[in-house]
């Protein structure tokens, strides 16, 4: 077995005495590969990918993340984290509006402080990647649901992260989109982890290992022997 | 990157924009309005000081009415010399007055007015105010202000009383000293027949029942020793003060100095009530600029939660993300100042003019309105007001922010999904 990016021991998350989001979870994560949470509605897998994801720390419990244990972190390192080693993919693509699709994907390359030079010709690098090449001074509002999941994709890669992070990415997207995307998840899982929270029994089949939720509590993870 | 996020978002409403940069404008407005009024008042106390001011001098408790009953005590006659010899003072001038009952027994009359050559035509009962303006016949001349002519000029009332028409002139009349009423005695004076050469008319009617003749001639009707007033002009309403001082180490209690309307207590009054109303008005419009800015801001933010969740998540810093907001805030301000200062320069020098004209000037005595004209309305359109209104349109884009700017700070990156 590879070098785990992600480990969790024994993680709760304590919202109120009747609210218990997370209950002891306890599991680790490899580096590359493409794995997927899936669970009912508050079975608390998007908890889960708030507290991998830098964005939330547990009530108890340790979380390392690319050997950066994220328990008790202040805002400000949480937010240097999620810069350098997370890229966020959300099902609604989150792309600024008033922005084109090749400023969208700069945007966190410029947070991270990187020349505009650069910036550029990274951002124009991803855009090949994801296809949407001549797409590059497009806003939002001018591209369809694939298109945008794909730039916001990219943009997910701006930093080069270890983890990519993807809530429902499919589930705005109409089933020949949704197959381009989980193309491209599969291609990105042979550099990167991988992890999607999805319903979409699809794309749970094309990770590598499948971790089932319910009530908080991990149930079930299957490791999935067909790719 | 995030400044541009910041600038597009600016323009995501451009009724907003409007709406917003259109009532900071006006607020920008009102303060050049305040700092013009407010310099323009200064100004003109500052004009106001240069000009001569003025001293009434009259014996202690006393009207100086040669033929008053109870009030006939006059200033000495060497008072004039003693006068002008103090510094400061540019000129003296001495009146003589007596009343002139228009029936017997009752308490009607008009007033006799002795003046030297270069004497001012001053009105019984209006201090220093009121303009006397020929409207028939002729003026007194200096020579027969000097020689002492047996001639006069008559308010139009006091024609009217005794019959005398424009067409009439010049026409004679028997000043009589010996007629009295309730309040006038009769005096041991000469009556004597006056050539009047002009009708008068001064804007009130006690104005227009008062009769001028030169000093000398006044004296061959009236018994008088001394002199009713004495009229001391001051070369700068600073000195004021320290003349009045001065008069009284003189002259003691034999004397009250009046210092009627002058540019000391427009300067004191006015000039300090308006400063205080700037500072009172440019404080609420700011504090009205401030409340648009923190409105604006606060709907902004909340509009903009999902953006500033995911510029979070994307790895912002709160810092990043404050500058980006804090920029469009100034935006704001910006916009307004340059609307402000268009409105201003287009219509800012009228409305105060305006402003002027239906106020201050409109109360002011008549010998200061053309001080005030020739003052003139001050624009402050110049680099101080500029470094002025922008440093207060910086102040306003920070303190109208903050809240909005601490409310981003509380945003968790959790929003760029849980506000799906």
């Amino acid at each position: 077995m590879s070098e785990s990016v992600i480990e969790l021991e024994n993680v709760t998350k304590v919202y109120s005495p009747d609210v218990h989001a997370l209950n002891g979870i306890t599991l680790s994560i490899p580096l590359k590969g493409m794995y997927a949470f899936v669970g009912p509605s508050g079975s608390g897998k998007s908890t889960l990918l708030h507290i991998i994801g830098a964005m939330d720390v547990p009530t108890s419990g340790n979380v390392v993340l690319d050997g950066v244990k994220l328990n008790n972190l202040k805002d400000y390192k949480l937010t240097l984290i999620r810069r350098k080693k997370v890229g966020f993919v959300f099902q609604d693509y989150n792309l600024l509006p008033n922005l084109t699709a090749l400023e969208n994907i700069m945007v966190p390359m410029e947070f991270a402080g990187m020349s505009r030079i650069k910036r550029l010709r990274n951002a124009a690098s991803l855009l090949e990647m994801a296809g949407l090449a001549k797409r590059s001074t497009h806003k939002p509002s001018q591209l369809s649901g694939g298109e945008k999941q794909r730039i916001a994709i990219a943009r997910a890669l701006a930093n080069n992260p270890k983890v990519i992070l993807a809530d429902e990415p499919t589930g705005n997207l109409d089933s020949k989109n949704a197959e381009q995307i989980y193309n491209l998840f599969r291609n990105l899982a042979k550099d990167h982890t991988v992890i999607v929270v999805t319903h979409v029994e699809r794309l749970a089949q094309l990770a590598d290992r499948v971790f089932y939720l319910k009530d908080g509590k991990l149930t079930r993870t299957d490791k999935n022997n067909k790719l | 990157m995030v400044l541009t996020f910041a600038l597009h978002s600016i323009f995501r409403s451009k009724v907003r924009l409007i709406v917003v940069a259109t009532v900071l404008g006006i607020v920008f407005f009102i303060v050049f309005l305040t700092l013009s009024v407010n310099g323009s008042v200064q100004s003109y106390a500052k004009e106001f000081k240069k000009v001569s001011a003025f001293l009434q001098l009259r014996a202690s408790g006393s009207m100086g009415h040669v033929n008053m009953i109870g009030s006939d005590k006059l200033i000495p006659e060497d008072a004039y010399e003693k006068v002008k010899s103090i510094g400061h003072i540019v000129k003296v001038e001495k009146y003589l007055l007596a009343m002139m009952p228009k029936s017997q027994g009752h308490d009607n009359f008009a007033m006799h007015i002795g003046i030297e050559p270069g004497a001012v035509k001053r009105l019984e009962s209006h201090g220093e105010v009121g303009s006397p303006r020929i409207i028939a016949g002729r003026d007194l001349t200096d020579k027969e202000l000097e020689k002492g002519t047996d001639v006069a000029i008559i308010g139009k009332e006091y024609a009217e009383w005794l019959g005398i028409t424009t067409e009439m002139l010049p026409a004679k009349i028997i000043i009589d000293p010996s007629l009295s009423s309730n309040s006038i005695y009769a005096t041991k004076g000469t009556p004597r027949e006056v050539e009047v050469v002009g009708i008068f008319a001064s804007g009130y009617v006690f104005g227009d029942l008062q009769l001028y003749m030169p000093y000398k001639t006044f004296k061959k009707i009236y018994p008088a020793n001394g002199i009713s007033w004495l009229y001391i002009t001051v070369d700068s309403a600073e000195y004021v003060p320290a003349v009045s001082e001065h008069l009284h180490k003189i002259f003691g209690k034999s004397i009250d100095v009046n210092a009627p309307i002058s540019s000391a207590v427009f300067e004191s009054a006015t000039s300090k009530r308006i400063q205080k109303l700037s500072a009172f008005t440019i404080a609420n419009a700011m504090l009205l600029a401030v409340i648009v800015i923190f409105l604006t801001m606060t709907l902004i933010v909340r509009e903009q939660v999902r953006e500033i969740g995911t510029l979070k998540a994307l790895g912002a810093t709160n810092a990043q993300i404050t500058i980006a907001f804090a920029l469009q805030a100034f935006v704001f301000v910006i916009a307004g100042v340059i609307i402000g200062t268009i409105i201003y320069a287009t219509v800012g020098s009228t409305v105060i003019t305006k402003f002027f004209e239906l106020t201050m000037k409109s109360f002011l005595p008549v010998t200061y309105q053309s001080v005030f004209d020739a003052a003139g309305v001050k624009t402050v359109l110049n680099p101080f007001s500029f470094i002025f209104i922008l440093l207060s349109a910086i102040a306003v884009g920070v303190l109208g922010s903050l809240q909005g700017l601490h409310a981003i700070s509380k945003i968790s990156p959790k929003e760029a999904i849980q506000n799906e």
